[in-house]
This record gives C-alpha cells, sequence and structure tokens, in this order.
C-alpha cells in the first residue's frame, strides 16, 4: 500500500483524475471500477474536464460501479445509475451499454449477484478499481463485519447509514434497507485499486484502514492485503496517520511518481 | 445467426491495410465490403512492415475506428501479426524478411502509441529472443496473444503459454513445407489444449482430411475460423503487382507468391468457410457457424458486447441462404447497429435447378 498525501482535497481529486486518465491512455479497453458518493464528484468533475479539453477517450473502456440500492429505479434521483449518469457518463463518450451497474430491480437479486461476477470475469477483471471509504471504513456497501473474501451480494443497511441517508431520501423510512455489492474479495481482486479520501470526517478511518489491523470491523484495511493499493488523501484526511513523513519521503523519492510531483 | 467475427482482415476488394498511402476511406470501404459477406466484426490485420510504416498504418486504422461509426460499429480492435515473426522461409509465411524483428517492449510500445492502445491481438513468434517478456508485457494488458509464423520447439511454446500466449495463428500455416512426421510443432500446438488455434478452411490452406483431423485434435470449443482474406478479394484472376513481388490469383481462388508454390493470404469470406467446414470436416451446420461467430467472440470477449438478440439489445445479425449446388452460403441481409447490408437472391444457375 503507498499513500500520497495532497495539501487539499482539490489536489486529491486531480491526482486522482490523472492516474485513471494515465492508465486509460495506456489501455483504452480499461475495466474501470467506479464509485458514488460527494468525495467521487471532484474527480468526475476533472475527467469529464479532460474529456472536453483534452480528449481523454473513454469510447472503449468498460465500467462497474460497486454497489446500487435495491429497488430503486435508474430514473430515481437517488439511485447510483442516476448519480453515474449525471455526474459522469452523459458528460463523456462512453458508450451507454458498456456501463455496468448491479440491477436492483432484479425479479432473482441473488441470480443479478452471480451475473454481475460473471460479467466482471467476462471482461477479464477490472483493472483499475477507484474507491471512497464509508464513515464506517467500509468500501461498497461492505459494512462492518462483512467478510474479507465476500463477493457480490445483497446487503443490509446499518442504521448509521440509514441515519445518514434520511436527509436525501426524506425521511429514514424512505431509505432503501438493502444494496447490492460488490463483496470485498471482489474488490480486492482488482489488478489495481486507488481510494480516495478528503476532508477531517475521514481522519480516524483512514488512520485504521491504513495502519491499523486487517479486520472486517474496517473493511477498507482489506486493502493492506492488495498488491497494488494506492491510498490518496488530503492534508485533513490524513491528520491520524502517524507516519506521514514516510508516506512524504516514498512519494518524492519513488521514480513512478516522478510525472505527478 | 450472429453475423460472423473474423480475426483476421488484411484487405478486400482491391483495398488493404498494408497500403502505403491507406486511408480512412480505405478502411470504411473494406468495412463495408466485407459486411457484405456476412460479417459484422473483425479485426483489420497489419502485417510486417518497419516500423514507421507500420505506425502510420496503425495511427490510421486507428483514427478510422475513432471517427468512423461503420468502422467503430465492426472494429473492436486491431490485430497485429508481426513483425515480431520468425525469418526463416516457411515460417514467415509471406512476410517480407528484411522488415522482421526481435521482439522488444520498446518497438511495441510504439506501435502501441501509434494505434492509441487498439490493439486487441498480436501474432508473433515465441523463439525470437525477447519474445517471452513481450509476451508477458502484453498479456498483462489484456491483449489476446497469437503465436504464428513460427518454428518453436517444446520449451519455448510451454515458457510462452506460461507468460500468457492464448492461441495459435492459422495453425498449420505459416510453417515449414518439410517436417518431421511425428515430432513436430504442428502437434504439440494441436494436442496443447491451453492453446486455442485459427484454421484457414479456404479450402487451399489445409486439405479437407487435415482440415477435419485438426479440428476433431483442437476440439470445437478451442478452434475458430480465419478468412486472412487480402485485397485480391472480390478481384478477377490473374497477376498483381503487389509490393514486396507479384502474387497471383488463380481461377480456383488461390494467392500464391508469383512463381512458388507459398501462399499469400487468401480471398476466401466466411461464408466459403462455414460451407467448408461443413462439407469438407463433417461439421454440423451449427457447429460451423459457432466457430465463425460465438467462437471469436468468445476468445475476444473481453472487447465485445456478447452477443444477443433479446429486444433492446444493439443488432448484430445475418441472414444467408444455402443452395446446395453453390460452394459457399450467400449472405442476403447483414445488421450491425444501424448498418445494413442487403445483397439480392441468388440467380439459380439453369442447368442445375
Amino acid at each position: 500500500m503507498e499513500v500520497i498525501i495532497q495539501p487539499n482535497a482539490e489536489a486529491a481529486s486531480s491526482l486522482t483524475a490523472r492516474i485513471v486518465a494515465r492508465e486509460l491512455k495506456a489501455n483504452p479497453h480499461l475495466v474501470l471500477g467506479l464509485a458514488t458518493g460527494t468525495t467521487m464528484e471532484r474527480v468526475y468533475l476533472k475527467l469529464v474536464r479532460m474529456h472536453r479539453e483534452e480528449h481523454l477517450d473513454f469510447s472503449l473502456c468498460r465500467t462497474f460501479n460497486l454497489d446500487e440500492y435495491v429497488g430503486l429505479f435508474p430514473s430515481d434521483p437517488n439511485s447510483y445509475r442516476h448519480y453515474m449518469d449525471e455526474h459522469f457518463f452523459r458528460h463523456v463518450n462512453v458508450d451507454p451499454r458498456n456501463t455496468h451497474l448491479p440491477n436492483g430491480l432484479a425479479e432473482d437479486l441473488e441470480e443479478e449477484c452471480t451475473r454481475y461476477e460473471d460479467a466482471i470475469r467476462r471482461f477479464g477483471g477490472i483493472d483499475l478499481q477507484v474507491l471512497g471509504i464509508g464513515k464506517a471504513g467500509h468500501i461498497g456497501f461492505n459494512e462492518p463485519l462483512s467478510a474479507l473474501r465476500s463477493r457480490t451480494r445483497v446487503k443490509a443497511l446499518t442504521p448509521t447509514t440509514l441515519k445518514q441517508n434520511a436527509p436525501l431520501f426524506g425521511g429514514e423510512d424512505k431509505v432503501p434497507r438493502r444494496a447490492i455489492t460488490m463483496g470485498v474479495g471482489t474488490i480486492i481482486e482488482a489488478e489495481r485499486c486507488l481510494l480516495l479520501a478528503t476532508g477531517s470526517s475521514k481522519a480516524e478511518v483512514i488512520a485504521l484502514a491504513v495502519e491499523g489491523p486487517i479486520t472486517s470491523m474496517v473493511t477498507a484495511s482489506a486493502l493492506q492485503l492488495h498488491p497494488r493499493c494506492t491510498v490518496i488523501v488530503d492534508e485533513e484526511a490524513a491528520a491520524s496517520l502517524k507516519e506521514k513523513e514516510y508516506y512524504r519521503w516514498i512519494f518524492e523519492n519513488e521514480p513512478e511518481w516522478q510525472g505527478y510531483r | 445467426m450472429p453475423g460472423f467475427f473474423d480475426l483476421q482482415v488484411n484487405g478486400f476488394d482491391g483495398r488493404s491495410f498494408a497500403g502505403p498511402e491507406v486511408a480512412i476511406e480505405d478502411v470504411e470501404h473494406i468495412a463495408r465490403a466485407v459486411l457484405r459477406t456476412g460479417t459484422t466484426r473483425f479485426l483489420p490485420t497489419v502485417i510486417s512492415a518497419d516500423l514507421d510504416t507500420l505506425c502510420r498504418q496503425l495511427s490510421v486504422l486507428a483514427e478510422a475506428i475513432e471517427r468512423n461509426p461503420l468502422v467503430r460499429a465492426m472494429c473492436p480492435g486491431i490485430h497485429l501479426e508481426g513483425p515480431f515473426i520468425s525469418p526463416e522461409d516457411g515460417p514467415r509465411g509471406a512476410h517480407r524478411r528484411q522488415f522482421l524483428r526481435d521482439p522488444s517492449i520498446a518497438d511495441y510500445e510504439k506501435l502501441h502509441d501509434a494505434a492509441r492502445g487498439r490493439m486487441v491481438m498480436l501474432t508473433l513468434s515465441p523463439e525470437r529472443p525477447g519474445a517471452l517478456e513481450l509476451i508477458r508485457h502484453v498479456a498483462s494488458r489484456g491483449v489476446v496473444v497469437a503465436l504464428g509464423h513460427h518454428r518453436a520447439d517444446d520449451e519455448t511454446l510451454e515458457g510462452a503459454i506460461a507468460a500468457g500466449a492464448r492461441v495459435c495463428t492459422h495453425l498449420g500455416n505459416g510453417s515449414d513445407a518439410m517436417l518431421p512426421r511425428l515430432a513436430n510443432y504442428i502437434w504439440r500446438q494441436l494436442g496443447e489444449d491451453r492453446l486455442w488455434a485459427t484454421f484457414i478452411a479456404d479450402g487451399h490452406h489445409l486439405p479437407a482430411a487435415t482440415l477435419r483431423c485438426m479440428l476433431r485434435a483442437k476440439g470445437l470449443e478451442r478452434s475458430i475460423l480465419v478468412t486472412d482474406v487480402n485485397e485480391l478479394a472480390g478481384m478477377p484472376p490473374g497477376r498483381y503487382t503487389r509490393r514486396g513481388g507479384d502474387a497471383e490469383l488463380t481461377k480456383d481462388g488461390k494467392v500464391v507468391l508469383a512463381g512458388t508454390p507459398y501462399l499469400a493470404g487468401s480471398v476466401a469470406t466466411m461464408p466459403l468457410l462455414v460451407a467448408n467446414a461443413v462439407r469438407h470436416a463433417g461439421l454440423a451446420f451449427p457447429d460451423a457457424v459457432r466457430l465463425a461467430t460465438l467462437q471469436p467472440e468468445s476468445l475476444m470477449r473481453r472487447y465485445v458486447t456478447s452477443w444477443s438478440c433479446e429486444p433492446g439489445q444493439s443488432a448484430n445479425v445475418a441472414q444467408l441462404d444455402w443452395y446446395p449446388t453453390e460452394p459457399a452460403l450467400h449472405p442476403r441481409i447483414t445488421v450491425i447497429e444501424r448498418f445494413v447490408s442487403e445483397t439480392e437472391k441468388l440467380r439459380r444457375n439453369p442447368k442445375t435447378t
């Protein structure tokens, strides 16, 4: 795992977008894993700008999102399909048929999960998975105690998450109770992982995920097992990390990061 | 049925991807001609040339895929056949010796950049120094690595498979005219279950009995038909001047380097290959179709959406007629996305009706 600390959220998102862009240029057929959430919005904004200004080409890439609520129509403004369309897909030249999210309206949800895993496998697995981190230290909807080898499946949302999302849905009773999410095992099979976290509210969980023990209580900590995982944080989200100086030294000295410094 | 998917198309109807001045219009012209044959998807194939020429050809192809909607609909990527192949007579086939070179990641990257990353298949010889490193390098990116135009021994083949090689390009062709009868690289590849293979079933490249044996040995689940068609397809028989030596197209549809017995690509189309697979190799018709449609799709699954005839999916269908007196199927209507190609019903020969 590598940790890169950027001065602010703007710089952290920009670095994330540049890494995605570089991978996409090296392989236009990139299979890209995507995430939703406020942290990601800045990244999508930058990618859209790169598409417009530098002709960054998404026409051949395939995307797979981490998760989707059960029971929401794609047109529902709270669905992740809607989020992705609004923030990213409709602003770039990605072929809509190449964008994948779990279908939360499927009649047989179990079957939908298997189908989703099969689809990922069909394209040779995810080349680059972009991730955010939840307040409980989770990736996707893999909330505390999710098995570290779990696959795509239906998960019940925790009361904390329900409460957190209540304002968006206009009341806690309106929040979907369940979601389909890639499992921790699915996520860490990606060729490369990029985790982006910004803001002081993420400082504690980032410290736990990066420097704490690997535990299903903090599912992002499973990324410590990943051979090629980069964690990008701003100063605020890095506040509780112990080895900041070491991380900075690596970023300053590793040839891999030359073009990004 | 789904339209055919051809992994190896060098040209058609007088135009070639290998022309020194190949332009986007040529690529579109070829795509249109190929669509008339019932083929809805194909990999434009570029063969050995000097690096600068290759870069130019690849960048024109990439541009055609980016800009031309028909080319984009039909071509999920580019197949690079050479220049990292054996220089020996026999294995090199019709590739010109002066352009053949040792595999190098640096050279490949140059080509990769020129193609703007759109190469999806690479045919090379595993026994050339540096080949295994290059195989590893491109396979990790998802490019389908094919072994072809080579003379590799067992150990080298094993190394190539371990490095990520997936398939043999036109197995049996691009090889020595004389080989030890039992211990040779064709048998070795034929019996290797970790390698798929493509076959040029045009009636000239592989004798009927050989094709039958090869398909049985390789197994239908690992076999694919390719045309390896070139710019002489659709042209009248005769002698043609080409860069690198004249080619002769005979009346029975064979292309040879003029004055030699060496085959130089084919003028065959998928409808002929499928008919041959039934007539010569004794395959059931649906199996023969599968070798030209879903099998190549399965090998290239990383780059194509899987075929489906569900409502709401984009169109990819071909309708063909088959008259028992005709050598090949006759394509009637071919549709890929919003592009349609229609051909008139075949007028039957009065003598045979």
